[in-house]
């Protein structure tokens, strides 16, 4: 199991997270759901390690050290230049087989011997998600996987999903499309005001649309009825 | 793990050569000895100044490096751990200073360099640095300066202190040309980000809009380097006239940084990989003036030719 508990995230004066509470378990996709700034990826980041926690702990069972427990797809992940596709793949899949590689190049139509500038945005994606899929890692996160995906790209996506989390791993998948989690996920857990408003499970997911609402500004009506006249 | 280890420095090699290609055998047969005679020449020079000055040479490119690299977090993903990964790049990158520095008779301080430099990745990853962003300073530029902005929101910590550096230590005769060659490094990088084509849309002749940045940008840079001039020519009085050079060097990277950004420019990238060009143009305008002054006026060309994407 996963666990944040107690955690308080700021950068330099602002508070982003602040004693936020989740638990993630193994075999569940859970969601994180919030509006762009609600600190998904603050919170993606943190359990990576990759920002420190001003209080609290992450921990995955029991163990805080999570540098090769977690594999992390990022919404706008990097690549060398002068890299071909196949090369960025070869390097993550040190334990996996190089007929792996072959099949997720057949089913996402990659060209991996092309240099990975030459891709599209959706391919890059793709790609990236391949990588982070390769390094069979008992958690996974993946922030916003769907942008920039095409039709079949998204289909395959949810199948994936779905396929990893028969294999016992912890997926965290991050969005603002309520749609894309409520599809996916087994508990949905929404970001707001620098902490978890709620966390629901899947019996419970006819609750986001109120949940949601309460997010919004009361007066954005009035702003919109005022902007169209 | 070694072998993963060699699987990464094999592919960081491969992409070297890449470039090289893309480069051209004639540009690479001028630009590689154009290197090591400056790489020589700045050995002799910083080894007269302080023997141990040399490790300059090691630390600043390596740490300006370091602190600008965003594959952090793909570096994690690889098996063997991020310092060694860094601890062998910075090593295997800084072997023609090592090379030069010894055959300069310097050898004593090779052993120096690359123990630094493999304590040097046990130096906390920058993330504070990127994210800690001085608004202040980068709030204080023109909005036009946009990409200025940038620069300091993101390396603060590297352009001021040297800025500053430079000021303080102003009074020796190769502070301002040294600290011109490394802001050309931050010039760099200040034009390898991709704005929106709306942006450039603005204006109905492209020449128009190229011209616009220059003058402003030129603009901007020696009014920030005018503290700079005045000091070396308090300094350095009876060698003012060397103050041309440095100035013509600082404009023309500049022209270099701009040209070079629109003439790549694709609104599907987002950065330009300006780095290692930047390096060979600043090798020929130091070595070759006309012929950078030709390559700028072809990308000039180049870029304004209505029919250029």
């Amino acid at each position: 199991m996963l666990k944040t508990e107690n955690i308080t995230v700021s950068y330099e004066t602002s508070i982003v997270l602040k004693n936020l509470y989740l638990s993630f378990y193994p075999g569940e996709v859970h969601g994180i759901l919030g509006v762009n700034g609600s600190g998904k990826t603050t919170l993606f980041r943190t359990i990576c390690g990759l920002l420190k926690v001003d209080q609290g702990i992450i921990a995955y069972d029991n163990h805080s050290d999570l540098s090769k427990k977690i594999a992390y797809l990022e919404t706008e992940p990097f690549f060398y230049p002068y890299m071909r596709g196949t090369e960025y793949l070869k390097l993550l899949s040190y334990d996996s087989k190089t007929s792996d590689i072959r099949l997720w190049r057949d089913l996402f139509k990659i060209p991996l011997d092309n240099f990975i500038e030459t891709y599209s945005t959706g391919m890059k994606k793709k790609l990236a998600l391949i990588g982070v899929l390769l390094l069979d890692r008992p958690v996974i996160l993946l922030d916003e996987p769907h942008n920039g995906l095409d039709l079949e790209g998204v289909s395959y996506l949810d199948r994936i999903l779905s396929e990893l989390k028969k294999k016992g791993k912890i997926v965290i998948v991050s969005s603002h499309i309520v749609e894309v989690l409520r599809k996916n996920c087994d508990k949905i857990s929404l970001l707001h005001n620098r902490n978890v408003k709620t966390t629901l499970e899947n019996s419970d997911f006819s609750m986001l649309e109120t949940e949601i609402s309460s997010f919004f500004s009361n007066s954005s009506d009035a702003i919109i009825k005022q902007l169209f006249g | 793990m070694f072998k993963y280890l060699l699987k990464f420095i094999v592919f960081r090699t491969n992409q070297l050569l890449r470039f090289c290609k893309e480069l051209g055998l004639i540009r690479l047969l001028i630009a590689i000895p154009l290197f090591f005679i400056f790489l020589f020449f700045l050995v002799e020079v910083l080894s007269r100044i302080h023997p141990l000055a040399i490790l300059i040479l090691y630390i600043i490119p390596i740490g300006f490096f370091h602190l600008s690299r965003q594959d952090f977090i793909f570096l994690t993903h690889l098996k063997p751990d991020i310092r060694v990964l860094h601890a062998a790049e910075y090593n295997i990158a800084t072997l023609p200073v090592s090379l030069v520095a010894a055959s300069a008779g310097s050898y004593w301080i090779v052993p120096i360099g690359h123990l630094l430099l493999t304590l040097f990745v046990f130096v906390p990853a920058p993330k504070k640095f990127r994210k800690h962003a001085n608004k202040d300073l980068a709030q204080w530029l023109p909005s036009d300066l946009f990409e200025w902005r940038t620069m300091f929101r993101k390396y603060f910590w590297t352009a001021i202190p040297s800025y500053t550096i430079g000021l303080l230590l102003s009074f020796h005769l190769f502070t301002l040309p040294l600290l011109v060659f490394y802001w050309s490094s931050l010039i760099a990088y200040t034009f390898s980000h991709i704005e929106p084509r709306e942006f450039i849309e603005q204006y109905s002749v492209k020449s128009a809009f190229i011209i616009d940045k220059i003058k402003n940008h030129s603009a901007f840079l020696h009014t920030f380097f005018i503290p700079h001039y005045i000091l070396f020519t308090i300094f350095n009085f009876e060698y003012v006239y060397i103050l041309i050079p440095i100035i013509l060097f600082l404009q023309t990277i500049l022209l270099f940084c701009i040209l070079f950004k629109y003439y790549h420019f694709n609104s599907s990238n987002r950065k330009i990989h300006n780095e290692i060009p930047m390096i060979l143009f600043s090798l020929l305008t130091i070595f070759l003036f006309p012929v950078s002054i030709t390559i700028l006026y072809n990308y000039w060309r180049k870029i304004t030719f209505p029919y250029h994407a």
